[in-house]
């Protein structure tokens, strides 16, 4: 299930899993990946589940199976530190190597990436297509963007329970992307920062199990 | 007063005491040793384990210090450091070291008291490992701290006495699984060291002697010393409310009562209802009463500054949670109003014995009911302490995280042998049934994160030699140290008043309020500014409405056995002079449907504003009932009833939908706990909670500290994603099985709802009625005022409502 939305007069599609899905240009976007997060924290003694980057590469090999995908911008801080892709298991490895070998990679860089990438990965600091921009973290201006870095999340209230679930933030000439990977946190969809970004209109799209929750 | 004994003493200690300056201190001032204070003297000098098991107020410190004291010229020749005593309550710290340093001056008995306590500074902190004093004052965290030094052995190597206060405050609980952990490692340094465990009244002595004591030489010293209580229910002249928790009808009642005494506390259960309490005082104060509050979220230097106050006299009330329910000396408070149910016999004998703590007067308390059910749970309080019944406290196992954070704590002191250490582990009462597997599990956890698939090998906390296991890296030493301990607090921040901090508030309970909203802390109407680095900044408010702020933890759970009194109660229920409203409301209840059945259960149902009601008089407590009422929605959806909602009570739940359910007497059955309860585990938001405290015990993630924001190393993302991760990849690991097996007991009472459901299934007595019944108004109304803010114009409507619920129920036309 996916959310179909105009933005800079293109069609996109808000997938449930946290990308968004460029038909005409066969284009998948995602948001922070932070792959190895976890094995970053065993360093400093916390052991969380070593299973956060399976995880996260698991559930892009799915949307990348059921959609028809020539190229992949991942938004930057695809690693968790700089020296994350070093501790990456040798199967992962292998899979990241082959994603960047069969599809067109644009690899921006972020706030918490290294200079070490897979080889045919592009590497670019920023990138455009027609008249869409593609960031780390958004810029002042008012082209047509689409960024990650901030994390979104949202809280609602279901049968008297609040859960707090990743969510898109869409505005008239932004868009936010919740952090695609699995062990990420984030900021309130409400929060101030959210509020100057897009000058106080925007869109909050939740992200549930299996569809998207547009929150009024 | 001359109480001079009757116990027998040999020659050589009877001349001890009567030779030592503390009995000549005593008899100056027309005191004496009573009978149970010699017996634990005669107990501790022949080396037994010893249990005192009495109210407070009746001599318990001096009891457990009369050894120590009396020994301590013999005692000290072998080593300086002689008394280890622990008690689970700080503000009980202080008031020990207080009465014990008296004595000591005036005796001039030449021994040094110090405490320990997180407030300790570190400058003294150090000091004290270099030069401990005689008797050390601490709580179970600092003791845990203490132990996990690299010297803890050399430490304690020479001590003679373990005194552990309160117990029957941590026993069964997270804190003791610590404390009962670090007392089995400290008696293989100090292997001669007696222990002396201090406990209000308990049901069975015995065994909380052996919580703490796996010595074969022990014994309970029971005093017999049975504290005159004068208990009563307030008699107001307005009605018992139908539902609701403030009490607001009796409050001018309550104003003229302490007026009439020198020095009251009012005791509450929840500090939403210490703030609406203290308010509606003041709001009446024509006489300046000296009110102040108490609650364990003001800042700390408040707390303090009203103890001493109260010290001193200088306060005619004091409006507390239990922040001040525990062992505090003040000898002038003459009367105990305890607001509310008292949900549990031990914690409100607790309550009472605050008033006149002194051995020989009676404490007086007033119980004040807040509604219908609540005044039969205060009568049945009442009955069971005039019968000297009390209950039992639940069993709790030990738990994994725990041990996982006591494993941490031994490897930062010294380096162990695994063997050895699941050995002194199985010591433990709580762990006395760990299994060998799990240890080891926990063991792996705590080395590299014991994870099947993929192993930490390199970022191991343990160095591993064989089977002996030490710290890899100081660092770790430090971060155990920071986040020692079984609290988990809600997430908390600071409240400012411009530049005054008035204390903490939770973080939920704010990120529901806008700019402008008011809400009730520390006494004062505040009005919601913003937050910022500091924390919530507020500003005085002049508005008369404010949203009452809700805390996390409010829900004390009422114990079965006062339940069963209830329910024992309402069944013979004209053996008992009860106010016209209530004896009408128990009469016309039993006329038009019927009285809950002691052995079995009452459902009723009826047809109310088109929808079907199913109301359920379990009397199973808040949690159980609230998870009975999950699983009956279930039911009702799978069987395409339009379920619509439901509200649990501690009495009773109910549920209604748009179609009926017809067969009511399969509602409960033992299906309900297996294909329901799996399904709706899976879906619930109840284990992700438990994980959370169970990842920061066992040392997963960090601690989150009070008030401070997150710095960048540490793991600042919800536990919720590791639980989902963890789950999916690896669901035997180690910490799910603790989250599980704790959420099962504690929250849910699986094993409680089996039994009932087992109990209860062939004695269920079904009243299909034509109209509500007035034992379902209180709870059918929980539901409006769990919505209802405290707006006027909206509890002109709930009125409305109650109205027509009594009308129909009572037969008025």
């Amino acid at each position: 299930m996916s959310n179909k939305i105009l933005f800079a007069n293109k069609e996109l599609f808000l997938q449930f899993d946290g990308s968004i899905y460029w038909p005409e240009k066969k284009s998948l976007i995602l948001g922070d990946l932070h792959l190895e997060k976890s094995s970053y924290f065993a360093k400093l003694g916390n052991f969380l589940p070593p299973y956060d980057s399976i995880e996260t590469i698991s559930r892009l090999e799915l949307t990348l199976r059921a959609l028809e995908v020539k190229k992949i911008i991942l938004l930057g801080d695809i690693f968790h530190d700089k020296e994350g892709i070093n501790r990456l298991s040798k199967k992962l490895r292998l899979y990241l190597n082959n994603l960047c070998r069969s599809f067109e990679v644009i690899w921006l860089v972020g706030n918490h990436d290294g200079h070490i990438r897979p080889k045919q990965a592009r590497y670019l600091s920023e990138y455009q297509i027609d008249n869409i921009s593609f960031n780390h973290r958004s810029l002042k201006n008012n082209d047509y963007e689409l960024s990650g870095h901030y994390h979104p999340k949202a809280t609602i209230k279901l049968f008297k329970i609040k859960i707090s679930k990743p969510c898109f933030l869409v505005g008239e000439s932004k868009i936010i992307l919740p952090a695609y990977g699995a062990f990420t946190g984030g900021i309130d969809a409400k929060d101030k920062i959210f509020k100057n970004i897009f000058n106080n209109k925007y869109k909050t799209y939740v992200l549930l199990n299996e569809k998207i929750l547009k929150v009024i | 007063m001359g109480n001079y004994t009757h116990f027998k003493l040999n020659s050589t200690l009877n001349d001890k005491i009567q030779s030592h300056p503390l009995t000549d201190w005593l008899k100056k001032k027309k005191n004496y040793y009573y009978d149970y204070q010699i017996q634990s003297y005669k107990s501790v000098c022949a080396k037994k384990d010893i249990l005192i098991n009495a109210p407070t107020g009746t001599g318990k410190t001096l009891a457990a210090f009369i050894t120590p004291i009396i020994n301590f010229k013999d005692d000290v020749k072998t080593g300086f450091f002689t008394t280890l005593y622990i008690s689970p309550i700080k503000s009980l710290i202080y008031d020990i070291k207080r009465n014990l340093e008296t004595p000591i001056q005036e005796a001039k008995l030449n021994i040094k008291i110090e405490s320990r306590t997180g407030d300790t500074s570190s400058y003294h902190k150090k000091k004290q490992l270099k030069h401990p004093p005689n008797f050390l004052i601490t709580t179970p965290e600092s003791f845990a701290l203490l132990m996990s030094y690299k010297n803890s052995n050399q430490y304690f190597l020479g001590i003679k006495y373990i005194i552990i206060d309160e117990l029957h405050n941590i026993m069964h609980t997270k804190r003791g699984d610590l404390l009962a952990l670090n007392l089995a490692r400290l008696s293989t340094f100090s292997k001669k060291a007696v222990k002396i465990g201090l406990s209000a009244t308990v049901s069975n002595a015995q065994k909380t002697l052996d919580y703490f004591s796996n010595s074969k030489n022990k014994i309970c010293i029971n005093p017999n010393i049975n504290k005159d209580i004068s208990i009563s229910i307030i008699n107001s002249a307005k009605s018992i409310p139908w539902s609701g928790h403030m009490a607001s009808y009796a409050i001018e009642d309550i104003y003229s009562i302490i007026k009439n005494h020198a020095s009251t506390i009012i005791f509450v259960n929840t500090r939403a209802q210490s703030e609406f309490i203290f308010q509606s005082l003041w709001k009446i104060n024509k006489f300046n009463l000296n009110i102040a509050i108490h609650h364990g979220s003001l800042d700390k230097e408040l707390r303090l500054k009203i103890e001493k106050k109260m010290f001193k006299g200088e306060i005619n009330c004091i409006v507390a949670t239990s922040s001040l329910e525990l062992g505090l000396d003040w000898g002038n408070v003459d009367l105990v109003i305890q607001v509310g149910a008292p949900k549990g016999i031990i914690r409100i004998i607790q309550r009472i014995g605050r008033s006149n703590h002194n051995i020989n007067k009676a404490s007086k308390a007033i119980l004040v009911p807040t509604n219908r059910f609540e005044y039969l749970e205060c009568l049945a309080a009442k009955e069971a302490i005039k019968k000297n019944k009390i209950e039992e406290i639940p069993e709790k196992i030990g738990s994994l995280d725990v041990l996982a954070q006591h494993i941490n704590g031994v490897a930062c002191s010294q380096p162990f042998d695994a063997s050895d250490l699941f050995k002194q582990v199985k010591k433990t009462w709580p762990y006395r049934n760990l299994t060998r597997v799990s240890f080891n599990s926990v063991l792996s956890f705590v080395h590299n994160g014991g994870y099947v698939l993929k192993n930490y090998k390199l970022f191991s906390r343990l160095k591993k030699n064989k089977n002996i296991f030490s710290i890899s890296n100081n660092n770790f030493i430090k971060r155990y140290r920071m986040n020692l301990g079984t609290i988990v607090e809600a997430e908390i921040i600071p409240v400012f008043l411009k530049n005054k901090k008035l204390g903490y508030i939770e973080e939920y309970f704010i990120n529901q309020l806008q700019k402008d909203d008011t809400f009730l802390f520390a006494g004062l109407i505040l009005n919601f500014q913003k937050i910022s680095q500091k924390g919530v900044e507020v500003i005085k408010s002049n508005g008369k409405h404010p949203k009452i702020p809700s805390y996390a933890g409010g829900n004390l759970p009422l114990s079965s056995f006062l339940a069963k009194s209830v329910i024992s109660l309402i069944k013979n229920y004209n053996k008992f002079n009860l106010p016209d409203q209530i004896l009408d409301w128990l009469s016309i209840q039993k006329r038009e449907s019927s009285l809950p059945p002691v052995d079995g259960l009452l459902i009723e149902t009826f047809k109310r504003n088109r929808n079907n009601y199913i109301v359920s008089y379990t009397f199973q407590g808040r949690n159980a009932n609230q998870t009975l009422g999950v699983l009956i929605m279930q039911k009702l959806e799978e069987y395409n009833c339009q379920p619509l909602a439901f509200v649990a009570s501690d009495y009773a739940l109910a549920v209604w939908s748009v179609k009926k359910f017809k067969n009511i007497k399969k509602l409960f059955n033992s299906d309900l706990l297996k294909n329901n309860f799996n399904n709706w585990l899976k879906n619930t938001s109840i284990l992700k909670k438990h994980f959370k405290s169970v990842a920061v015990i066992s040392g997963l993630i960090d601690k989150k500290l009070p008030g401070k924001l997150k710095t960048h190393k540490q793991v600042n993302f919800s536990s919720n994603l590791i639980y989902d991760v963890l789950e999916k990849y690896e669901r035997n690991h180690i910490l799910i099985k603790a989250t599980r097996d704790e959420a099962l007991n504690d929250m849910i009472k699986f094993d409680k709802l089996k039994a009932f459901i087992k109990k209860i299934q062939h004695k269920i007595r079904h009243n299909e009625l034509r109209k509500i019944s007035p034992f379902a108004i209180p709870i059918v109304m929980e539901f409006y005022s769990e919505k209802i803010s405290h707006d006027k114009i909206i509890r002109y409507e709930t009125d409305n409502i109650e109205q027509e619920l009594i009308k129909e129920a009572y037969n008025v036309e």
